[in-house]
């Protein structure tokens, strides 16, 4: 479940000093850079399977850190920040960071972030990820044959999914799809028409489901998708 | 012979008379006429003519009266009709329209003329009155402009004629004194009116424009005849003539409802200043503290946090080499450490984190690290006490995990606080389609909350007191209300008995 290399990124001597000790001793290889430029000078940047970075970091701030990474790496990224403030989730998350951790944080808790976020990225990794949809059953396939049966709302959503081919797809787009405007019922009733697919598929199958949330964006469905 | 010379020396000084006579009436600037006891004009000069627009001649006799204005024709018949038969004074001004059609005004005085006349006749003279009359008209007017626009106004006028002694106010100024319709003003009497730390100042601006032709206008405290306590604004000036002060005229002006307003306006801007500035301090003193608190989130809390795993690696090597007791007493080192730090977290979170005036941020959250995480907030002994009761198998739900940890983290430690050591407390995760949310259930096995605090558990500062408890600042549940407050959502109490207490958090899932 854990990964076997990361990196950390924080400028904290105390805190990477425990926390790479901790997490050698789940047996991780663990490389600290107090410096995110250190990292992006170093011969290999892109080779560890997870990074965990701190938000204020000399060099190149972690928020455009996490997109240098996300360019040439889907390897998991975590992010521990004591870093405040209403718009410090949205930068990072659309950034590419795979999940946020407020500071403080006792090490226990980095693990098990670290493996939520390997639990829900290693599957895409992980052998036959394609999910598929049959129309004519009006169905959607998991990658584990588990099969969700799906409302006309619902068939509408997914294939704005196949039509998107793991981009994202504005909220806009499936409203209009939708046949609902842009009011506040509207944007709770988009909300609510994904929450209860996900619920759905979750129900019926154990596998990780691809479909996210895009703060303010859309959604985006994040694994092969193709209609059958 | 003698007679006749007599006779003829009267006639010739008779003639002289007439003579000059003629001359002087032809060279009056007024129109004179005489007329004989029935009223027939016997003569009439020039300027009768003049004003009349009538040819020599042509109102001689009775012929004249046709020149009078239709609507006053009987009126000045009937006026002469008297003055003949009392043998009085005629006086009396009327219209004439003249052949062109032009009316004018006139006035005709007229004298019985008695000595050595048989004819018994009168003597009069006529003035064209027109443009005076005019300009009587239009000054009538205008007074009564302007008092009718100073009783709009609230405005009165007065005058102090200085020659005559005479003191003159309009309506207006009566009004605003309340003085009786008998009463008779002077300037002594005006300046009674004032309250007694106004005289003098009134005094002396009356004084200074009388002497040097200043005008005053001021604002001054007044009481008026029936005792109300007043403000007028009262303005005036001294006219001159050859030098000399001739009158005072001035304007007065009730502005007391005028002024309350302007104060009551003064003292607001003055409560507003006033509050702008408490303001500015509380908002410098705010920044300050918001300040102090990033210093503790940053150089307090993870350094914590960082010796708690330095004590945790030194308890495992404690328990590495056997000695049992000081691995126990390092645990609870850190157990107290983790208080220390939830308490922190508290404080911090009603002070910033709830205190924020943004909207939350929403995000898929995955919900059993939520709940893991929470948990691990918690002491380490503690933690096996929690159960989780998995009724639905929703792994994702959107919420912001920070907020829904602290509120959890809150929970727990609340349940462990008030149920018996080592009891079990169950977290029960569970779906709900109307309202569309996930349901977090936390039950323990403490006693029931008593009732008297069930209604404000949710408030600041609610804390209930159990012997052998040590409580917290009360900031727990109150938290738990505002973070689920923000999630659109609710936490209530659904099971309080004896057996143990179970509040539920919604975590509604239709926001944006």
């Amino acid at each position: 479940m854990l990964p076997k290399t990361l990196a950390l990124i924080d400028d904290d001597r105390e805190y990477t000093e425990f926390l790479s000790q901790f997490l050698r001793e789940q047996g991780i290889s663990v490389d600290v850079f107090p410096d995110s430029n250190q990292l992006l000078a170093h011969a290999d940047p892109y080779r560890y399977d997870f990074y965990l970075v701190d938000l204020m970091l000399p060099g190149v701030d972690g928020v455009n850190l996490i997109k240098v990474l996300r360019l040439r790496t889907s390897a998991g990224v975590l992010v521990v920040s004591g870093q405040l403030g209403p718009d410090v989730f949205t930068s990072v998350i659309g950034a590419g960071a795979d999940m946020y951790l407020a500071k403080p944080v006792q090490f226990e808790q980095v693990a098990i972030a670290i493996k939520a976020v390997q639990r829900r990225a290693g599957v895409t990794a992980a052998g036959n990820p394609s999910w598929r949809l049959d129309r004519r059953a009006q169905q959607l396939l998991a990658p584990d044959g588990a099969r969700i049966d799906l409302s006309e709302g619902d068939l509408a959503i997914v294939e704005c999914f196949v039509s998107a081919n793991g981009e994202i797809v504005s909220r806009n787009s499936l409203r209009a799809r939708l046949g609902q405007g842009d009011d506040t019922d509207a944007v709770d009733s988009l909300n609510a028409t994904i929450y209860r697919l996900r619920r759905r598929i979750e129900k019926a199958t154990p596998t990780a489901v691809p479909l996210q949330s895009k703060s303010r964006v859309g959604y985006v469905f994040r694994a092969p998708l193709q209609a059958v | 012979m003698d007679l006749q010379v007599r006779i003829n020396a009267l006639e010739a000084a008779l003639h002289d008379s007439e003579r000059k006579f003629d001359a002087l009436s032809e060279s009056y600037p007024i129109g004179v006429y005489h007329c004989d006891a029935t009223g027939a004009r016997t003569h009439t000069n020039e300027r009768w003519q003049e004003i009349f627009g009538l040819a020599r001649g042509a109102g001689l006799g009775h012929a004249w009266v046709q020149s009078v204005h239709p609507q006053d024709r009987a009126a000045v018949t009937e006026a002469w009709r008297s003055a003949i038969a009392a043998r009085c004074d005629f006086d009396m001004q009327f219209r004439i329209v003249r052949p062109d059609g032009s009316v004018r005004a006139v006035r005709s005085r007229a004298r019985p003329v008695e000595a050595g006349t048989p004819a018994r006749g009168f003597v009069g003279a006529l003035e064209d009155v027109t443009d005076q009359r005019e300009k009587e008209q239009r000054l009538r007017a205008s007074e009564a402009f302007l008092e009718r626009t100073g009783r709009v106004a609230g405005i009165g006028g007065w005058e102090v004629d200085l020659v005559s002694g005479v003191v003159t106010w309009s309506e207006k100024t009566r009004a605003i004194h309340e003085v009786d319709a008998d009463f008779v003003p002077t300037l002594q009497k005006g300046l009674v009116f004032y309250a007694p730390e106004a005289r003098p100042v009134i005094e002396d601006a009356v004084a200074e424009a009388l002497r040097l032709g200043k005008s005053w206008d001021l604002e001054l405290p007044f009481i008026s005849a029936k005792g109300r306590k007043l403000w007028i604004r009262t303005f005036g000036e001294a006219q001159y003539e050859g030098g000399m002060p001739v009158r005072i005229i001035g304007a007065f002006q009730d502005i007391t409802e005028h002024r309350a307003r302007q104060t009551d306006l003064e003292r607001e801007q003055a409560l507003r200043q006033h509050s702008e500035r408490h303001a500015q301090d509380l908002d410098r003193l705010l920044t300050e503290r918001s300040e102090m608190l990033d210093v503790m989130a940053h150089e307090v809390r993870q350094p914590l946090n960082n010796a708690s795993a330095a004590l945790q690696s030194a308890a495992s090597a404690l328990r590495g080499i056997g000695d049992e007791t000081a691995s126990l007493r390092v645990t609870r080192a850190r157990s107290v450490m983790a208080q220390v730090l939830a308490s922190i977290d508290n404080t911090l979170a009603v002070a910033t984190l709830l205190a924020r005036p943004d909207p939350i941020e929403h995000a898929d959250t995955d919900i059993d690290t939520m709940l893991e995480v929470a948990i691990t907030d918690l002491p380490e002994v503690e933690r096996s006490r929690v159960r989780i009761e998995r009724v639905t198998r929703t792994r994702t739900a959107s919420m912001d995990m920070s907020l829904m940890r602290l509120a959890l983290r809150n929970l727990l430690s609340n349940a462990f606080k008030y149920s018996p050591a080592g009891s079990e407390v169950v977290i029960r995760v569970d779906d709900s389609d109307e309202p569309l949310a996930l349901v977090i259930d936390v039950s323990d096995a403490g006693g029931a909350i008593p009732e008297a605090i069930v209604p404000k558990l949710f408030t600041r500062g609610a804390r209930a007191t159990q012997p052998g408890v040590s409580s917290g600042h009360g900031l727990g549940l109150y938290i738990v209300r505002r973070v689920m407050e923000l999630h659109h959502g609710r936490v209530e109490v659904v099971r309080n008995e004896a057996a143990g207490v179970t509040l539920r958090l919604w975590v509604h899932q239709s926001p944006g």
